[in-house]
């Protein structure tokens, strides 16, 4: 609503400065897909959720007894989903009237869990990863109710068993439909999150173990980290439903190294897609040669940050990943080590933890416009002729200035139709929109050729993916609130 | 008993820095008072003896009160505290008013079914010069209403508000009115210290809230209906529980009168502001404040968040109206009449393009914020002297406000036509609320009345 008010002289649309310290003990933190919140894991079992209009914490997620590992936000940020060492999940209510929140559910495992995250559609459907390498689709929903393990299918031969090496990274692609796992032998392994089947699987030559994975909002790009030193940037190809059944598998498909649309790759249901991915763009420090902890995409993928492992700054680098992956800035964040970096779902902001337990939020701090405070006043950057209209200093008479002022106000108003860009809250609306995925972009990009291959006939609502995913749907509606709990004792925290 | 006014609201008590010759400053009055009988001159004075009920003068304000306990009939005893009820001091005035009424804590007359009353609307199209209505103005007037029902009017869009109920039960100025965000209370505030609750549907009192030192300005409701907030002379601002009926918080901070507050839509920022010409953001579950903003040269007579709390609009006596980005809290925009009256109120309208700002040029305007120009102006209603609310309708069409000429008035968004005009009230009408979920406007008005009217719109289903 104020961006309309706000202006950016320089149009800068990447933080460059930090707003706001949160002194807490987290290891990492992660904005919520509104970016009204902060929630950040600690490595005493707890986790806080913060709230960013009042940078103070709003719940304390209490209930893990060892290191939590991961936070992960539903669509419309009601439910917070943490992963701990302690071999627990557990999913909070916010809207509960307590802190801590209410626990909807605690999904217990039989090995410390490295991530957990929701179904970007349906709040009921976590990917869990374990610390031993295993990822596992945890369905809590009556119909589909059960837990099933991502497995490779093994073909027997050498070759196989030496991609099975362990799972290191797990995520939901932005719209659900498919879960991305890195390994430690260097393989991305694309699977169906309806079917649990592998759909394809991509060698990244000389990545190592695979350490993490970013998607941009419309889940066309995709970054990696790995323990080469190297983020890669990939355009990823349309991977289709493992049920339908296409004339010709072509398995040697030509690589989408650098087209910029995807090729659909047909597929029958047996086969897995199975080829080198070629990466786009290579970002690294070439002069350090510094590891990365953590890497993020901002809002619309215009940008790509990076949290560099260097154990004497804080330094985050910000790539323009279209742009021929050209560095646009290093964010220096003091002398506290980064630990990990999250960009804000729609600012140019970044929360990046320091090794501390620290969270600094980066913004673009906007000049103060003085001639805002007189009314009727224009700031200019520099001097303009003005030209004077023929009458603009003629007295004009009373009567006639009246007549035209009343006449100026017989235009209508409107005072109650919106009609700002839908900001991420009326777009979430929707019941089908992600935060992650743009709805309209999501349509044109993603689905014309699913479109293609079935004649036309398959729409958005009707792919068997999403009404997988929307059957027995959350209760993660748009308008739930968080209560505002009265502080009881001003310095009990 | 006698009571001393030692408790006066800059907003009932006509805090006129610039129009008032010095004599009459109540504010004047204020700093240097302390605990000495304050009188309310300005009150007074600007009444211009247009009204029904102004006379010679001797009338509560500037006399000692005589109180009287009430009889403790069928009086919830809680409200024992606050049972007393004000002996109208003229004689010729206690006929004009409905007696009963005076010897019950708080008393809700059901007009609608109670012709007799003398309180009842009149629809009058714009006139002026208005006088008091007599004794048979009641006869006359329901003849006019029947009139007017039997001949289909052409206008079926025209409100045709009447008056529901009528409450009292505080015992000096009513100075804000809120209804909750469900519709279903009305919260008013007055100089008496005492913010009470009513119920809407039944017009009866559900709570009252004590513990302000000094009289309140302003009141403001959290979109949840958890929450009240209470702007008050003594310098700070109490957030209530509902659920509760007890202080949650006191803000404490402003270094003179509060005199505005409003919550964010996320309730978890307030807004205020004050004689100390500042505009404040608290964290509300803290009680702490995060943001002070030297906003304005003179006090800070409303401040409101938009409909996405991503900004901040404020006025005040500097004729000024300015919009802040709620996050950094820089400055975005001033918006200026070239004659610089006295902003009394402002309101966003409902999708926050436009800003309603009533001024004590007896004026209502619609500015558009992009463009930083004035759209529409209403006019009809007497504001020269207190900080008299405006709002859009509940059906939004209309544009409503408080009068000085006891009235409230009611225009078309649009046309700027008059639409109705609201009589009942004996004094001037500074606080006004419309019903966010139904067709229901409040109203109410100073020392000589007293009382809070509900109205419906009789030609809403």
């Amino acid at each position: 609503m104020n961006t309309n008010l706000l202006s950016n002289p320089f149009n800068i649309t990447y933080p460059t400065a930090v707003q706001t310290s949160l002194y807490s003990q987290a290891s990492f933190s992660k904005f919520d897909p509104s970016g009204r919140f902060v929630a950040a894991g600690c490595p005493d079992g707890s986790a806080r959720v913060w709230d960013l209009d009042t940078k103070s914490t709003v719940r304390w997620l209490e209930g893990h007894v060892k290191a939590v590992t991961s936070v992960d936000w539903s669509r419309n940020s009601r439910y917070v989903l943490t992963s701990s060492k302690d071999w627990n999940v557990v999913v909070w209510d916010l809207a509960s009237e307590t802190d801590p929140p209410k626990r909807v559910v605690t999904v217990r495992f039989d090995a410390p869990i490295a991530s957990a995250s929701f179904h970007p559609r349906n709040s009921q459907i976590l990917l869990v990863l374990l610390s031993v390498g295993e990822a596992y689709i945890v369905d809590l929903r009556k119909n589909h109710r059960g837990r099933t393990e991502l497995c490779e299918p093994d073909d027997g031969d050498e070759d196989s068993r030496q991609r099975n090496a362990a799972i290191t990274v797990a995520r939901f692609d932005p719209s659900g439909k498919h879960v991305f796992l890195g390994t430690s032998a260097g393989y991305v392994a694309i699977f169906n999150s309806r079917t649990k089947t592998m759909v394809a699987r991509h060698r990244i030559a000389g990545a190592g173990i695979i350490k993490g994975l970013d998607f941009t909002r419309n889940g066309r790009r995709l970054v990696t980290n790995s323990s080469d030193r190297t983020l890669r940037q990939f355009i990823l190809p349309t991977y289709p439903s493992p049920t339908f059944s296409y004339a010709a598998p072509n398995t040697d498909s030509p690589l989408p190294s650098s087209s910029s649309s995807p090729i659909p790759i047909p597929i029958d249901e047996t086969q897995v897609i199975e080829y080198e991915l070629e990466p786009i763009n290579r970002f690294n420090d070439p002069i350090n040669k510094v590891a990365w902890h953590a890497m993020c995409f901002s809002p619309e993928g215009d940008w790509l940050a990076g949290g560099a492992a260097d154990n004497a700054t804080h330094k985050i680098y910000i790539w323009d990943p279209q742009n021929e992956g050209q560095f646009a800035s290093a964010l220096d964040g003091g002398r506290e080590p980064l630990a990990h970096v999250h960009w804000h779902p729609t600012k140019p902001m970044i929360a990046s933890t320091t090794n501390r337990g620290n969270i600094l939020i980066w913004h673009c701090p906007t000049p103060e416009r003085w001639g805002a405070f007189a009314g009727g006043f224009e700031e200019v950057d520099e001097n303009v002729e003005y030209e004077e209209r023929e009458d603009e200093f003629d007295i004009e008479d009373e009567s006639a200035f009246a007549l035209r002022k009343e006449r100026m106000e017989e235009q209508p108003v409107d005072v109650f139709s919106f009609d700002d860009p839908p900001s991420s809250s009326t777009e979430q609306t929707n019941g089908h929109s992600t935060p992650h995925l743009n709805h309209t972009q999501s349509h044109t990009h993603l689905h014309p050729q699913h479109d293609q291959i079935n004649g036309g006939s398959r729409s958005r609502d009707e792919d068997e993916d999403y009404v997988w995913a929307d059957d027995d749907p959350d209760d993660d509606y748009t308008g739930w609130r968080l209560k505002v709990l009265m502080e009881e004792d001003e310095d009990m925290r | 008993m006698d009571v001393t006014q030692d408790n006066h609201v800059p907003r009932c008590s006509t805090p006129l820095p610039h129009s008032l010759p010095a004599v009459e400053q109540p504010m004047v009055q204020h700093e240097n008072s302390g605990d000495v009988e304050i009188q309310n001159i300005g009150h007074q004075s600007h009444m211009n003896g247009d009204s029904a009920t102004v006379d010679d003068g001797s009338l509560m304000p500037d006399t000692g009160i005589d109180m009287e306990d009430a009889p403790a009939s069928d009086r919830p005893s809680a409200l024992k505290e606050e049972s007393m009820v004000i002996e109208d001091v003229t004689p010729d005035h206690r006929e004009n008013r409905s007696s009963p009424a005076r010897h019950d804590d708080f008393v809700i007359q059901d007009v609608a079914s109670e012709p007799q009353s003398t309180s009842a609307p009149l629809h009058v199209p714009n006139t002026e010069n208005h006088t008091a209505p007599p004794e048979n103005f009641m006869l006359q007037h329901e003849q006019d209403m029947k009139v007017e029902e039997k001949t289909p009017t052409s206008q079926n869009n025209t409100p045709a508000y009447q008056v529901k109920f009528i409450m009292s039960g505080h015992t000096r100025s009513v100075s804000s009115l809120k209804f909750s965000p469900d519709g279903t209370m009305l919260a008013s505030a007055a100089a008496d210290k005492l913010i009470k609750i009513w119920d809407c549907e039944k017009g009866e009192l559900l709570d009252t809230f004590e513990g302000h030192t000094e009289g309140i300005s302003d009141i403001a409701w959290s979109s949840d209906c958890e929450y009240l907030a209470s702007a008050s002379d003594d310098k700070t601002i109490r957030i209530w529980s509902m659920e509760t009926g007890e202080t949650a918080k006191i803000l404490k901070g402003h270094t003179n009168f509060v005199f505005c507050v409003n919550f964010n839509p996320k309730c978890n920022l307030l807004v205020s502001g004050g004689f100390d010409e500042t505009v404040r953001v608290w964290d509300v579950a803290r009680a702490k404040p995060l943001k002070n903003l030297p906003a304005h040269s003179d006090p800070v007579t409303a401040v409101t968040f938009n409909h996405d709390g991503t900004l901040i609009a404020s006025c005040a006596m500097d004729g000024l109206i300015r919009l802040w980005d709620t996050e950094s809290g820089q400055c975005l925009k001033t918006l200026a009449d070239d004659d610089n009256p006295i902003c009394s109120h402002i309101k966003f309208s409902p999708n926050s393009k436009y800003i309603l700002a009533s001024t004590q040029d007896s004026t209502i305007r619609l500015w558009n914020i992009q463009s930083s120009r004035c759209v529409k102006t209403y006019t009809g209603h007497t504001n020269r002297t207190y900080s008299v609310f405006c709002d859009f309708a509940p059906s939004g069409e209309y544009i409503v406000s408080g009068s000085e000429d006891s009235r409230v008035y009611i225009w078309h968004l649009q046309d700027r036509q008059i639409a109705q005009v609201l009589e009942g009230h004996r004094d001037a009408v500074i606080a006004i609320a419309s019903n966010p979920t139904r067709p229901m406007i409040a109203s109410a008005s100073v020392e000589k009345d007293l009382t809070i009217h509900v109205w419906v719109d009789t030609n809403e289903p």
